[in-house]
C-alpha cells in the first residue's frame, strides 16, 4: 500500500457486499467513485449510463449530504476503513 | 446373564469426587478452568446426566455405529457414484469435509477439558464419551474423503483446509476458538453442547443427510446421521449445567453465553448448510428449503428447549429471523462471484426453474438477489466471462470474519456496523456481531481479519493475487471455478425472458 | 415472522427423531401402545422420522421387545436416535421425552 493511500469501505448502491478499496489522498470524489465502480458496475450491479455517481459518508439515517465532486480525499479527511456510500444520481 | 441393571449401580459408580489432601480444591479445580461463577461443589454434584451411558454400553453402541457406517462405505466403494455425481454435489462434500473434519478433531480438546476439570462427576463421564465421539468424527471424516483424493485433487482440502489461512477457514477457526477452545468448562457446556450441538447441528446433519440420500449418496447420508446420533447424546452436557446456573443466580451469565454462541455458530452454519440446501442440490432432489429446516429444527424445536431449561430467546431473535431470510443468499452471491477464493467449485444454482423455486420459498428473492444474478447472467450470456468474477476484496466482519453483506437491489441493506476501540476501527456485519465484541473487547481486540492482514504487512504487497496465494488457493490445490462450467446458462438462451 | 411470534407459537411437542429403518418402525408402533391417551404425530421423511406428542411421550423396553420379537436394551435406541425435541430421560426400562413445564 502506498503511503499516500487510504483503505475505505465502499457501500455501493444496490450491491450485496461492502467492498474494500484503496484511494489516494489526491483523488477527488469522482475519482473515488470511479475506482469503486470499476470493480462493481457491470459485474454485480447494473450500469446506469445516464446517471452519475456521488459519494457521501455512511450514516445511520442515510441522509449525509454528498461531498462536492471535486473535493479530495485529503480535504474530506477520510480515515482508514471509513465507510462511504457511493450512489447513482441524476447528471 | 446375572448383570445388574444399570440403575442399580450407576449412581454409586458415578460418585467419584473426593476430598483432596495434597492440593487444595482450588488447585485441583482452578476457577478459570472449572467454574468462574463460584457455584459450590455440592451444587455441581447434583449434575444428573439426562442421557445416561455406561462405558460398556458406550463401546457396544459405538462399535455398532462404526460397523454400520464403514460397511455402507465398503459396500458402495466399487460403485461409480462419485464418478457420475453432479459436480455441485461433490462441491458440497468438499466444502463439508474441509470445514468440518479437523474442527471435530479439535473438539476433543474442550471435551477432554470437561473430563478433567468439571466439578461434576457425571459431567466428567459425559465429557470423556464426547471426547471419544469427536475423535471418531475427526477420523471418519478424514478417511471417507481420503478415498476421493485420487479422483479429484480438491478433496485434499479435507485435511489441508484447517492448516491454511483461507478466509472461510479463518471464519470457522475464530468461531471454534471462541466457543470451545478458550472457554471454561461450564461456559463451554452452554456454548458448545447447548447452543452448537443441541441447537444447530441437527440442521446440518439430519437435514443434509436427507438431501444426500435423495441424490443417492447413501455413504455420506449414513455417515452424518451416525455422527449426529453421538451429538444427540453428548449435547446433553449443556442442559443440566444451565439448570444449575439458573438455580444458583447465574441466569444472566448463562443467557449471555447462549446468546454469543448461538449467533456465532448460526453465522457459519448458514453457509455450510444453507448454501448446499438452496443452491447446490439439484432442484428435483431437494426435500425442503433451508428456511423450512430452520423452522422445524431450530426456530421451533430448539426455541422450545431454550425456554424449557429456563432461559429466554436471545435478545436479537428478530435479527436472527431476518438473517434466516438473507444471510446464506448473500454468501451464495459472494462465494460464487469470488469462487477462486474457495476450495470447491461453487454452483450458481440460479437457472430459470431454480429462481422460480427460490421465489416461492423466499418471496421477494427475484426483486433483490435476482437483480445481482441478472447482471452475472447477462455477462455470461454475452461471453463476458472476465466480468463474471469478483476481482477485488470485500470488507469482512471483525467478529464472524465473513464478508459483510445484506440484501442487494432496491432495498440496498448491506452496511458495516463500526466501532473505534483503542485507536483501531473495527467493522461488523450486524449489530449482533458488534454486540458480541462489546461483551469482552479485551478478548477479541487483537485478532486480525484477513483485511487487517492486508494492511499489517502480513500479506505484502496486498494484491489480489497475493491474497489468493496467502489463502492457499492454487497452493494447496486449485481454487474454485463454476461447478458446471456455465452449462446452466443454456436454459436462458431458450428462455431469454427469464433473465429479465 | 408469523411462525414464532412468541413462546406460545411453538407448541409443546416432544419426542424422538430417528433414522428410518427397523427401529424407527418399532418405535412408531411402541409409542402408540405406550402413550394410549396421546395423539402421536409422525412426520416421515426420507432418512428420518419425527415422532412427537404434546408434552412428550414414553417408549418402554417391554413394548419394544414385544414389537421387535427379540430382547432389546434401551441404549440400543441411541444408534438410531439422531435428535429429539424436548428433554430426555434414559432408564433401564424406558426412555422418556418431555418438557419440564408439562411432565408426562
Amino acid at each position: 500500500m502506498a503511503v499516500n493511500s487510504t483503505p475505505i469501505l465502499c457501500r455501493f448502491q444496490y450491491d450485496c457486499h461492502i467492498r474494500l478499496f484503496d484511494v489516494d489522498q489526491a483523488d477527488d470524489m469522482d475519482a473515488v467513485a470511479a475506482k469503486c465502480a470499476a470493480h462493481i458496475v457491470g459485474r454485480q450491479v447494473a450500469s446506469q449510463p445516464d446517471k452519475i455517481l456521488r459519494v457521501r459518508r455512511t450514516t445511520d439515517d442515510d441522509n449525509a449530504p454528498p461531498f462536492p465532486r471535486d473535493m479530495t480525499v485529503e480535504a474530506a479527511e477520510l480515515t482508514r476503513f471509513e465507510q462511504l456510500d457511493v450512489y447513482f444520481d441524476v447528471a | 446373564m446375572a448383570l445388574l441393571e444399570r440403575s442399580e449401580w450407576y449412581d454409586l459408580a458415578r460418585t467419584t469426587n473426593w476430598t483432596p489432601k495434597y492440593a487444595t480444591e482450588d488447585e485441583l479445580y482452578p476457577a478459570d478452568m472449572s467454574d468462574p461463577y463460584g457455584i459450590s461443589t455440592e451444587e455441581w454434584e447434583t449434575f444428573d446426566e439426562p442421557y445416561k451411558v455406561t462405558f460398556r454400553e458406550y463401546v457396544a453402541v459405538q462399535r455398532e455405529k462404526d460397523t454400520g457406517a464403514y460397511s455402507v462405505k465398503t459396500a458402495l466403494q466399487h460403485s461409480d457414484y462419485y464418478d457420475v455425481a453432479d459436480p455441485a454435489y461433490l462441491s458440497m462434500l468438499k466444502m463439508h469435509y474441509g470445514a468440518i473434519a479437523l474442527s471435530e478433531y479439535a473438539a476433543c480438546q474442550p471435551d477432554a477439558r470437561t473430563a478433567r476439570f468439571s466439578k461434576a462427576p457425571g459431567m466428567r463421564n459425559m465429557g470423556l464419551f464426547a471426547f471419544l465421539d469427536e475423535m471418531r468424527h475427526g477420523q471418519i471424516q478424514l478417511w471417507f474423503p481420503h478415498a476421493l483424493v485420487r479422483k479429484d485433487r480438491q478433496f485434499d482440502w479435507a485435511h489441508e483446509a484447517q492448516h491454511s489461512n483461507n478466509w472461510a477457514v479463518l471464519s470457522g477457526r475464530h468461531l471454534m476458538d471462541d466457543v470451545m477452545m478458550t472457554r471454561d468448562v461450564p461456559t463451554c457446556a452452554i456454548m458448545l453442547s447447548f447452543a452448537f450441538e443441541t441447537g444447530l447441528t441437527n440442521v446440518q446433519l439430519v437435514g443434509l443427510s436427507e438431501d444426500a440420500a435423495k441424490v443417492g449418496d447413501h455413504t455420506f447420508s449414513n455417515l452424518i446421521t451416525s455422527i449426529q446420533s453421538d451429538e444427540a447424546r453428548h449435547a446433553q452436557i449443556g442442559t443440566p449445567v444451565i439448570e444449575i446456573m439458573v438455580r444458583n443466580g447465574k441466569k444472566a451469565e448463562a443467557q449471555q453465553a447462549l446468546d454469543i454462541a448461538f449467533w456465532r455458530v448460526w453465522r457459519v452454519f448458514a453457509i455450510l448448510t444453507g448454501v448446499p440446501m438452496d443452491y447446490q442440490f439439484p432442484l428435483e432432489k431437494r426435500a425442503m428449503s433451508f428456511k423450512e429446516y430452520m423452522h422445524e429444527f431450530v426456530i421451533t424445536q430448539f426455541q422450545r428447549q431454550i425456554l424449557d431449561v429456563g432461559l429466554d430467546r436471545p435478545w436479537y431473535w428478530d435479527h436472527f429471523l431476518d438473517d434466516v431470510e438473507n444471510h446464506h443468499h448473500c454468501q451464495q452471491c459472494g462465494i460464487w462471484s469470488w469462487r477462486q477464493t474457495v476450495w470447491w467449485n461453487p454452483t450458481a444454482g440460479v437457472g430459470p426453474r431454480e429462481r422460480e423455486w427460490l421465489e416461492e420459498k423466499y418471496p421477494g428473492w427475484n426483486a433483490s438477489f435476482g437483480t445481482y444474478w441478472d447482471v452475472v447472467i447477462d455477462n455470461i450470456l454475452n461471453g463476458r466471462d472476465e466480468l463474471a468474477w469478483g476481482d477485488s476484496m470485500t470488507a469482512v466482519c471483525n467478529m464472524c470474519q465473513i464478508p459483510i453483506s445484506h440484501r442487494p437491489g432496491p432495498e440496498w441493506r448491506a452496511r458495516a456496523h463500526q466501532l473505534d476501540y483503542e485507536g483501531r476501527r473495527y467493522s461488523f456485519c450486524t449489530p449482533v456481531c458488534k454486540w458480541i465484541f462489546g461483551t469482552d473487547p479485551v478478548r477479541y481486540k487483537d485478532h486480525h481479519s484477513i483485511v487487517d492482514r492486508m494492511y499489517s504487512g502480513e500479506i505484502e504487497p496486498p494484491t489480489f493475487d497475493n491474497i489468493l496465494k496467502y489463502m492457499g488457493c492454487g497452493e494447496v490445490s486449485e481454487g474454485g471455478r463454476d461447478a458446471h462450467d456455465y452449462a446452466w446458462i443454456e436454459a436462458y438462451r431458450t428462455q431469454p425472458q427469464a433473465a429479465e | 415472522m408469523s411462525d414464532a411470534p412468541d413462546s406460545g407459537g411453538i407448541g409443546d411437542m416432544a419426542g424422538p427423531v430417528l433414522r428410518g429403518g427397523e427401529i424407527a418402525q418399532a418405535v412408531i408402533e411402541a409409542v402408540h401402545t405406550d402413550n394410549p391417551d396421546k395423539e402421536i404425530v409422525i412426520s416421515d421423511h426420507t432418512t428420518y422420522v419425527r415422532v412427537e406428542a404434546e408434552g412428550g411421550c414414553i417408549i418402554r423396553r417391554d413394548t419394544m421387545e414385544e414389537v421387535l420379537g427379540r430382547p432389546f436394551r434401551m441404549p440400543e435406541l441411541e444408534v438410531n436416535l439422531t435428535a429429539f425435541s424436548g428433554q430426555i430421560e434414559t432408564n433401564d426400562d424406558y426412555t422418556r421425552f418431555y418438557l419440564k413445564k408439562d411432565r408426562v
